[in-house]
């Protein structure tokens, strides 16, 4: 038993954190991946970065809730990634998975997995990871991306992409992740209290 | 439906390391959604899109190896026809037919993948490939558990429905309807979580000595083929892409 006290004060991540590491991130896939079905409605799909994340914040902000160890996010930033690129996504998405995932671990810490603020903010943070899956329609990888969907979705769609599709608009996206981090954060923030504290699984 | 890495060993007539397994969906999905349907694009888009059914038929999934052929088979005559086709319908023809064609073999492959591979193969791959436990395990757990979602998610369903919450309930507020279907599932994912990382417990995974594991996982002759096989097409792909043939 001592043995067992003195890993948790290292603050070592024991297999029972790996479990829920897979659990959350599993809730957190699925759900993701059934919200950014409003991307096959053609133009819709610049919004999934910015939608995804209002819905998931429930199950993400239980998970934070859970969340006293170091590591944890970063991992699940990095399994998501790695799904997302073996699934068809540019390589980018397993960096910006991880970069995300490691930013919002640290802001967390800040809050000494406690504090509310900042895992709604450490939640915004690591809804940015999906800039790594749709940074192919802009800067250098645009044309190359578009001109393969030519063939496969016809001029019309191409040419409409091609105008919804600025350069500054993937920072506006950036800053739209963010935004919706916060309200999924915070949705998730009153759901928790509604209803999990009743319940007893916080 | 047997959709997780399963537990015990179904009855596979040949057998396939993990890791081409894995190689073949990368490559599988990645030319899919990335590539060009004319030309001799549209050749190797077919040549690709044939190992997942190939693979599905030889593991013995008749039934989904079917319904994929006849998918794919659909888009592939719709891209021919789209060709003679203008207006309107161009457009929709090519949605439907690009749809299909680009997300479904990587979908059949994932599906592949999961279904023919035992949670103990699969580890040992992931160990032998010298990844950390920190990430096997999550992955592991994250197979396991997505089924499981599906699951729960369908039973909630049904006693929602019995409530009157739903599409077509008499509660029609959005907000309320994801409230009292995502919140069930979530408490009930928990739940289970929960015992698994008790079973865990039980099972010794905690300890910190090295795993030992009676599966055998290998490279063989038919690792050779697919593995060719699915090389021929990636490089073939990378051509087509630089110097468009």
């Amino acid at each position: 038993m001592s043995k067992n006290v003195n890993v948790s004060e290292k603050k070592l991540l024991e297999v029972k954190d790996l479990i829920n590491v897979g659990i959350f991130s599993a809730l957190y896939f699925v759900l993701y991946a059934l919200t950014s079905c409003i991307g096959f409605i053609p133009v819709f799909m610049i919004l999934v970065p910015v939608v995804c994340p209002i819905i998931t914040g429930i199950p993400l902000m239980l998970y934070m809730a859970k969340i006293k160890k170091f590591g944890m996010l970063t991992i699940t930033g990095i399994i998501v990634g790695v799904i997302m690129f073996v699934m068809g996504h540019p390589w980018l998405v397993i960096f910006t998975g991880t970069v995300c995932g490691f930013t919002a671990d640290i802001v967390l810490k800040f809050g000494e997995y406690k504090s509310k603020k900042m895992s709604v903010i450490s939640y915004g943070i690591f809804s940015m990871w999906s800039m790594g899956a749709i940074i192919s329609l802009f800067f250098g990888f645009k044309e190359k991306y578009l001109e393969s969907y030519r063939a496969g979705y016809g001029d019309t769609y191409v040419d409409t992409l091609y105008k919804v599709t600025p350069d500054w608009l993937f920072w506006v996206l950036v800053v739209g992740a963010f935004v919706g981090g916060i309200i999924g954060g915070m949705l998730g923030i009153a759901v928790l209290k509604k209803h999990f504290k009743k319940a007893g699984i916080v | 439906m047997q959709v997780s890495l399963s537990a015990v060993k179904g009855r596979t007539k040949m057998e396939l390391d993990p890791r081409t397994k894995l190689f073949a969906m990368i490559v599988v999905s990645m030319i899919m959604i990335t590539g060009d349907i004319r030309g001799i694009g549209f050749y190797i888009g077919i040549g690709i899109a044939l190992i997942p059914f190939v693979l599905l038929l030889i593991s013995g999934n008749l039934s989904k190896a079917i319904i994929y052929g006849i998918l794919i088979t659909f888009s592939s005559f719709m891209e021919i026809m789209v060709m003679n086709v203008s207006g309107i319908a161009n457009i929709i023809f090519l949605f439907l037919s690009g749809m299909i064609s680009r997300f479904l073999p990587g979908v059949f492959m994932g599906y592949y993948l999961v279904s023919s591979t035992t949670v103990g193969e699969f580890i040992t791959a992931m160990k032998k490939m010298r990844i950390s436990d920190k990430i096997v395990i999550p992955f592991t757990v994250m197979f396991r558990f997505i089924p499981t979602i599906v699951d729960e998610n369908k039973s909630i369903g049904m006693a929602m429905k019995m409530r009157g919450i739903g599409i077509g309930g008499n509660r029609k507020n959005l907000i309320e309807l994801v409230e009292y279907r995502l919140i069930p599932v979530i408490m009930a994912t928990v739940r289970v979580g929960n015992e698994l990382s008790a079973a865990a417990l039980t099972k010794g995974l905690e300890t910190n000595q090295k795993r030992t594991s009676i599966c055998k996982i290998g490279f063989h002759f038919s690792d050779l083929i697919v593995f060719g096989y699915v090389m021929a097409g990636a490089v073939l792909f990378a051509f087509n892409q630089m110097n468009g043939f």
